[in-house]
């Protein structure tokens, strides 16, 4: 139990760290890709906490409102869910489109709302935001889909060994 | 247990609504101000990551960015260097020009006007001896002209090309001139203090046949006074002097007014002005 806390917190550190990182860089968002992922993996109390508490810290961290962020991944994972229903879970690609919907809005809705809630303004949305929106769920959906696959080998080879 | 897993995949909706109304939750107190206090708490642990982050995402934007133009830094580099080279050569070209421009000043205001003097640039000098200058027969010049700087005595034309001339400079071994010395001191009236034969020698220009009690000290102007010459120009001052008693006459050495390596533009008196 400690030690998972203490992995949880480590992990919770690298995620601010690398959401700082790549927002900065190429204004990539780490933590969708992460509660996209646990969503579906982990228990969900202990999913809740862990994204809410690391989507507060991001906040405070790139001066967001408090909240903003918890609640586009809310959203995202809404989307998730709804387009899961007409979309079949099991086949390549076609499971994977839900998941760039939903990047697609979290950017989207953060773009827009962040400084609505901040200044009172609707945030600036143009073609090529857009663009940038699309190209960050793409390359973001890939990695889902390569963290997948990877998680999935890894506890293959478990039950193998098994 | 799988069966158990599925039905949760299918139907988890619960971290949706939960996370949503914590969202809101938050996004309520935190525009009514309750929770102004977190924000500063928070940020006083998790800015020191955000700064390194911040800063390290910075410094590989710098790089990529860096990398990406490359192509174009590469050109900039180019054109600035040939631009660079261009400015160079103006300034060089400038320098040249207002040179020439100076000497030509000075060579009006110091000039013999009875005489006509052809502006020529120095090209090379071989050994110690010679000089080489850019003008020649075609220029009007010949053989024992003589070559100044304003009033200061330079050297004497010895052969002349179509385009380029050899002047032979007092230090030439084969120099020989008569001059005489006058004081530096004002006082003095100016007057010949002694004549003397100037020649040149591997130590410098050497100055004989000083009258021992002429009262000629170092610093004295040595002025040539020479048929070759046919005018009055200073070559230098005295130095060196010798103090033998047991001599009857006096040597020394002359350091010229003008270091003759030195020079970039020099004035030929024509012998003949017609």
């Amino acid at each position: 139990m400690l030690i998972s806390i203490l992995v949880i917190t480590m992990g919770i550190i690298l995620c601010i760290a690398l959401e700082s990182f790549l927002s900065t860089l190429f204004s990539f968002s780490v933590i969708i890709i992460v509660a996209l992922i646990l969503v579906e993996k982990w228990d969900t109390s202990k999913w809740i906490v862990v994204i809410s508490l690391s989507s507060i810290f991001v906040d405070v961290i790139l001066h967001r409102c408090l909240g903003i962020t918890l609640l586009s991944i809310s959203l995202s994972i809404l989307v998730l869910n709804i387009l899961f229903l007409v979309m079949p879970k099991k086949q390549l690609i076609l499971s994977y489109i839900p998941y760039f919907f939903a990047l697609l809005l979290f950017y989207i809705i953060i773009q827009i709302f962040s400084p609505l809630l901040l200044d009172g303004i609707l945030g600036y949305f143009s073609l090529e935001i857009f663009i940038q929106s699309v190209i960050k769920s793409l390359v973001s959906t890939l990695l889902i889909f390569l963290i997948n696959i990877l998680t999935d080998r890894i506890r293959t080879e478990k039950i193998i060994s098994i | 247990m799988v069966l158990e897993s599925n039905n949760k995949k299918d139907g988890n909706w619960l971290p949706i609504l939960t996370t949503f109304t914590i969202s809101v939750i938050l996004i309520i107190l935190c525009n009514i101000g309750w929770l102004n206090w977190v924000k500063p708490a928070l940020s006083y642990v998790f800015d020191p990551i955000y700064t390194v982050s911040s800063n390290g995402a910075t410094q590989v934007s710098g790089y990529v960015s860096t990398l990406t133009n490359i192509s174009e830094f590469r050109n900039e580099y180019n054109q600035m260097k040939i631009q660079i080279a261009q400015y160079k050569v103006d300034i060089a070209d400038y320098r040249s020009i207002k040179k020439e421009n100076d000497d030509l000043k000075i060579q009006l205001e110091l000039q013999n006007k009875e005489y006509r003097y052809v502006h020529s640039k120095v090209l090379d000098h071989i050994e110690i001896d010679y000089m080489v200058i850019n003008t020649g027969l075609q220029d009007g010049i010949t053989n024992g002209d003589i070559v100044v700087f304003g009033d200061t005595f330079l050297g004497i034309v010895i052969e002349c090309n179509q385009y380029t001339s050899i002047v032979r400079l007092p230090i030439s071994k084969s120099s020989f001139l008569e001059v005489y010395i006058i004081s530096s001191d004002d006082s003095d009236g100016r007057n010949i203090l002694s004549r003397a034969v100037v020649n040149g020698s591997s130590d410098g220009i050497k100055i004989e046949n000083i009258g021992m009690n002429s009262g000629v000290e170092n610093g004295d102007v040595v002025i040539v006074n020479d048929s070759k010459v046919k005018d009055n120009l200073v070559l230098g001052h005295i130095v060196g002097l010798s103090k033998d008693p047991a001599t009857t006459t006096r040597t020394g050495y002359v350091s010229p007014t003008i270091d003759f390596y030195d020079l970039l533009n020099v004035f030929v008196r024509l012998k003949d002005v017609d």
